[in-house]
């Protein structure tokens, strides 16, 4: 009742908004107003996919601005072949799905809102096999699909009550790119809650065995992960940004029993990813 | 004249010692403490530690207000519980973690109220710069002490970016971020190994599988560098974007031809699989009778 009246007294002020402003803002700005209320967005979790889009580039330029590309062209060709070929087996294939392999030793892999993936040079050195690539690349792409970041920023700014997220869907100029992708970078510090790592590996593992990898692939990157000990400090981010790895084992050995057996044995080892890994260490 | 403005001050600051006599928490705990309401007792503690900590709920007066609930807010945000604004029997526990569980308001010693001397370490850690011991998870908490660049400290949990750690030759335990602290060199290599591959039994199959032998040995030699080009929470929180270098990553976008020819090289063919149902995965949710395995 309440939120129905709320999302009334919102939707006119749109309207209202709309009329007012429409003229001058409607051909230069990239959330046009007019375009949010007939597709009646209330939040950034349902926001259309070109506006979503927007988003990726401004937190993927922040992304960057923290760790650069690693300087290979044929590394970054090989993961976004890779990439591209899981995310065809996706709900979202139509996204211009991006990836990279960013240079900082710390083990770690990050997604942005409408396609865009990083996997630093340390987790790729960590990995044994392109499966296992393919499982933590499944596990980002999944992270997009479900518009984890988006809803999860979302949350943190309505939090704080400075920021005016309503205002946002509205017109998304510059102060409020600056305000979002605050909010964003301080997302990637802290990390995603609990449920949607969770998700996010159930789905990972599907994605990789959709496209013909072993599906055994990311809980053997986590195994590896577990195995490792904590104080390791290219690891303290990666523990410190997600559930402990026993826990995430516990519900992949749980999820994945009986479901996944004719996956396994699927496409494990390539040489083009021992070749990588080779260039990448810097002994090619 | 004068005699009777006098005397009204007079009469003015006693009422007004009488008053502030009343309201501090040591007094509003121990006269409320006694009183029929648990409830208000409740709020009592939680505004109290609150305080403690840093948070300013207003007066501790066992009355739930604005200030109240929006520091139980900011406590719930900080620490990653869900934010609900509510005083519960449950953030009270959280409180007494978090503050030492000093918890001087309340005679019983609650079991959950562990005592924090006796927490034993996770790891041994050594402080790599001058760094402020926080009695809360949290920049805007009060600081207990400074903690010098060097120090030897017991870590005893992680929250976020946050490690708890007692200072040895103290013995004062607080929060420091992350960063500020490294594994102690005679630890690092020692660190206890855990096993994973015996406990799920299902995985470890499947990844001894994939690996063609043993499912755990990792082979990568473990060279422990010392991050130099590591990243930090604070590395991210402090980016200046790259615009440029957004450029150059859409550069090596792949497209659809590329995509399959990358699979048909190695013979990947894809696969109908259906998403695994979310019944499962979640320990809170009490194995509901699912039917599937």
């Amino acid at each position: 009742m309440m939120r129905g009246l709320q999302s009334l007294i919102f939707i006119g002020l749109l309207a209202w908004a709309s009329c007012l402003l429409s003229f001058d803002l409607g051909s230069l700005d990239p959330f046009k107003i007019t375009d949010l209320v007939t597709r009646g967005v209330k939040s950034f979790s349902d926001i259309p996919q070109d506006k979503e889009i927007l988003i990726g580039k401004d937190l993927s330029a922040g992304l960057l601005g923290a760790m650069p590309l690693v300087d290979d062209p044929e590394l970054q060709s090989y993961v976004n072949q890779l990439g591209r070929w899981l995310a065809f087996q996706t709900e979202r294939p139509d996204l211009p799905w991006t990836f990279a392999v960013v240079d900082t030793d710390t083990v770690n892999a990050f997604a942005a809102p409408g396609g865009y993936v990083f996997v630093s040079r340390g987790l790729f050195l960590m990995l044994r096999n392109e499966a296992e690539l393919a499982g933590v690349i499944g596990h980002e792409i999944s992270h997009v699909l479900r518009r984890h970041h988006l809803v999860a920023i979302e949350k943190q700014m309505r939090a704080s009550l400075a920021t005016d997220v309503t205002g946002m869907l509205v017109d998304y100029d510059s102060e409020m790119v600056d305000a979002l992708v605050g909010a964003g970078m301080q997302l990637y510090a802290k990390g995603l809650d609990r449920e949607d790592e969770f998700e996010a590996d159930r789905m990972g593992v599907v994605v990789a065995a959709r496209s013909g990898y072993d599906a055994y692939g990311l809980p053997a990157v986590l195994m590896t992960l577990n195995s490792r000990s904590d104080s390791d400090q290219n690891l303290t981010f990666f523990f410190s940004t997600h559930p402990p790895t026993l826990d995430r084992l516990g519900a992949l050995d749980r999820e994945m029993q009986g479901r996944m057996d004719q996956y396994s044995g699927a496409v494990g080892q390539t040489r083009r990813f021992e070749e990588m890994q080779k260039r990448l260490r810097g002994d090619a | 004249m004068m005699f009777k403005r006098i005397s009204l001050v007079s009469i003015l600051s006693v009422a007004l010692c009488c008053s502030t006599a009343l309201t501090p928490a040591q007094a509003a705990s121990s006269t409320v403490e006694q009183s029929s309401s648990t409830f208000q007792q409740l709020v009592v503690d939680i505004q109290r530690m609150l305080t403690e900590l840093g948070y300013r709920p207003g007066p501790v007066d066992g009355a739930i207000g604005d200030r109240t609930r929006q520091a139980i807010r900011r406590y719930q945000s900080n620490t990653s519980l869900p934010v609900d604004g509510h005083p519960s029997e449950g953030l009270r526990q959280h409180l007494r973690v978090t503050t030492g569980a000093a918890a001087p308001a309340s005679h019983d010693t609650t079991q959950t109220a562990a005592k924090a001397s006796t927490r034993k370490a996770a790891w041994q850690g050594q402080a790599v710069s001058d760094a402020l011991l926080r009695i809360a998870p949290s920049a805007a908490s009060a600081s207990r002490q400074r903690i010098g660049k060097g120090a030897a400290l017991e870590v005893i949990r992680r929250q976020g970016p946050w490690l708890e750690v007692r200072v040895k030759s103290s013995g004062a335990e607080g929060w420091v971020k992350q960063e500020s602290v490294r594994a102690a060199a005679e630890t690092a290599s020692a660190a206890p190994k855990k096993e994973s591959g015996g406990f799920f039994s299902n995985l470890a199959r499947g990844v001894a599988r994939l690996l063609g032998g043993s499912s755990d040995a990792p082979q990568n030699q473990g060279t422990v560098t010392v991050g130099i080009r590591g990243l930090a929470a604070e590395d991210l929180e402090n980016a200046i974007p790259n615009p440029g270098e957004l450029d150059r990553m859409e550069g090596f976008r792949a497209d659809r031809e590329q995509a399959y020819r990358f699979a048909g090289a190695e013979q990947l063919t894809a696969q109908s699989v259906d998403y695994i149902p979310d019944s499962a995965s979640s320990p809170s949710s009490t194995a509901a009778p699912d039917g599937r395995d």
